[in-house]
């Protein structure tokens, strides 16, 4: 173990993929909380090139639902690792496309965001010239997000839609 | 004619030349998925799987490492999110999120981009797991990818992800290396854990930006002697280009790697050492900035207040104010930097003070 953290633990593995290989697993799913430990990743492959005289080098994060891991590996040529794919037919792109975007449109922008509306009675307002205080009936709006099963909820009701 | 472009031209070229510059600049038709001001995001007509994507950064920029830290840091929280997004519309089990740095990882295309691939059981993908692990690793490594992370940690504003033991690393002196064998002592992997020197400790206090390029001190006064004055065409260009002079303070072995892939950047950089060039320039920096007054105020001009939360917030100052006041002031008269900040001023008699100052705050 190099260093374990609430937000993730880092290890060099005993044995790896290649000769210099760090594996981060994650604790967290939150967007920053991997952004962080991305670049913590981007620095670790940085010494790896440095340190090991990599050639290049691969990160590559598996993310789930729950947390994930991300590897860092040092690259050389003729390492015996082959992680390159074979294209496969683009298919029906458009519908994928419209499908993606509709997930999408709302990234880096306040998630989910809908409005709730709570009653509060006997709210003071303001006092009157006599000294009485006004009491009132007031709205307040409420700004919350969807929870994580509401949306998987729905999103599992869309897709059941022929 | 292309032998006489500048680097700044060749890199002009390169970009006018980039495919997925000319996606950006609308030029070429893509299937967008997101776009913001930095990133654009389009499915890949070469998938690995349905609703493969790829995201760049709009800047051209070559190589994932490249990328300014703010951005990057951006880059991947809004990878972290079209992972989530990729996973809900394609129902997956899973998203690989794939980066290749260089050639030989993989990379096919001049401008650094993220591939997220939406996975599931069967798809042929399984190298993406990385679970075939056989090669033994060499643990001795782990200390300096230990300090790294710390560094990262701190810098990004995170100590409480940091347990203090390894925040505060004993101040012991650094062994300095041979004189016969420089290049072993390079080479070698360190056997123990690096420790930060106290003139590592003054470049904390002082530049509080990260450089995980940031060589042992070792290293460096033995590359600095290798150091001779780049010829006049090379020192034009470095004249008329701060992004390469930033580039080769940053990262002088990518700029190595550049060197032995070009021809053109092979016989501008000959004979020059780009190690030693990279710290001859980060030298000239700060002392350009010491000249303009932008380091940091000396101890002696700041109130007793100021200084105390500036040690606060020093991991590296605190401890040896804290706990090796003595080895402090040895190190003081041999270092420059350190010598400037603390003019004027009794360590013991700081020390005392700041251990009753952390009394007083109960945090001692």
């Amino acid at each position: 173990m190099i260093i374990s953290t609430p937000l993730f633990d880092e290890e060099l593995l005993e044995k790896g993929a290649t000769s210099g290989h760090i594996r981060f697993t994650l604790k967290s799913r939150k967007p920053e909380d991997i952004a962080l430990v991305g670049f913590c990743a981007n620095v670790a492959s940085s010494l790896l090139f440095e340190r090991m005289q990599a050639q290049g080098s691969n990160i590559i994060m598996n993310l789930t639902r729950e947390g994930g891991t991300i590897d860092v590996l040092a690259r050389r040529e003729n390492d015996g690792l082959d992680l390159l794919w074979t294209p496969k037919d683009p298919g029906a792109i458009n519908e994928v496309q419209e499908r993606i975007k509709n997930k999408t449109f709302m990234i880096g922008k306040d998630r989910g965001a809908q409005k709730s509306v709570e009653q509060q009675d006997n709210v003071i307002i303001g006092q009157s010239t006599n000294g009485n205080k006004i009491h009132a009936k007031v709205t307040i709006e409420k700004t919350e997000g969807l929870s994580e099963e509401e949306e998987d909820y729905l999103v599992k009701q869309l897709h059941r839609i022929p | 004619m292309a032998d006489d472009m500048t680097p700044e031209q060749i890199a002009e070229l390169q970009k006018k030349n980039c495919i997925f510059c000319k996606i950006i600049a609308g030029e070429i038709e893509s299937k967008k998925v997101f776009e913001d001001d930095n990133f654009l995001a389009i499915l890949d007509i070469r998938p690995a799987a349905p609703g493969h994507t790829i995201v760049m950064p709009k800047d051209h920029i070559p190589l994932l490492p490249l990328l300014p830290e703010e951005k990057m840091i951006a880059l991947f929280s809004i990878t972290a999110e079209l992972a989530s997004a990729l996973q809900d519309a394609m129902i997956s089990q899973k998203i690989t999120v794939f980066i290749a740095s260089g050639y030989v990882a993989g990379q096919q295309a001049p401008h650094a981009m993220i591939h997220l691939i939406p996975r599931d059981k069967g798809d042929g993908l399984d190298a993406l797991d990385v679970d075939k692990l056989t090669i033994a690793q060499q643990q001795e490594l782990a200390p300096l990818f230990q300090q790294a992370t710390t560094q990262v940690l701190l810098h990004r504003k995170r100590p409480d992800l940091v347990k203090e033991e390894t925040m505060l690393p004993s101040p012991k002196p650094v062994e300095q290396p041979s004189r016969e064998e420089p290049q072993q002592a390079r080479q070698e992997p360190p056997q123990t854990a690096p420790i930060e020197t106290p003139e590592q400790r003054t470049q904390t206090i002082t530049q509080p930006t990260y450089t995980p390029q940031q060589s042992p001190v070792e290293e460096q006064q033995e590359e600095t002697k290798e150091f001779e004055e780049p010829s006049d065409a090379l020192q034009e260009v470095l004249t008329m280009s701060p992004d390469l002079r930033n580039l080769i303070i940053a990262q002088p072995d990518l700029v190595s790697e550049y060197v032995k892939k070009s021809p053109k950047l092979a016989k501008l950089f000959e004979g020059v050492n780009i190690r030693a060039l990279s710290l001859a320039l980060q030298k000239q920096r700060s002392e350009k900035e010491e000249k303009s007054g932008q380091q940091q105020k000396p101890a002696a001009a700041m109130s007793e207040h100021e200084l105390f939360q500036f040690i606060d917030i020093n991991e590296g100052l605190r401890a040896w104010i804290l706990d090796h006041p003595d080895e402090l002031t040895a190190n003081i008269t041999q270092n420059p930097k350190l010598a400037s900040f603390f003019a004027n001023i009794d360590i013991k008699e700081l020390s005392k003070r700041y251990r009753s100052y952390r009394q007083t705050k109960g945090d001692a």
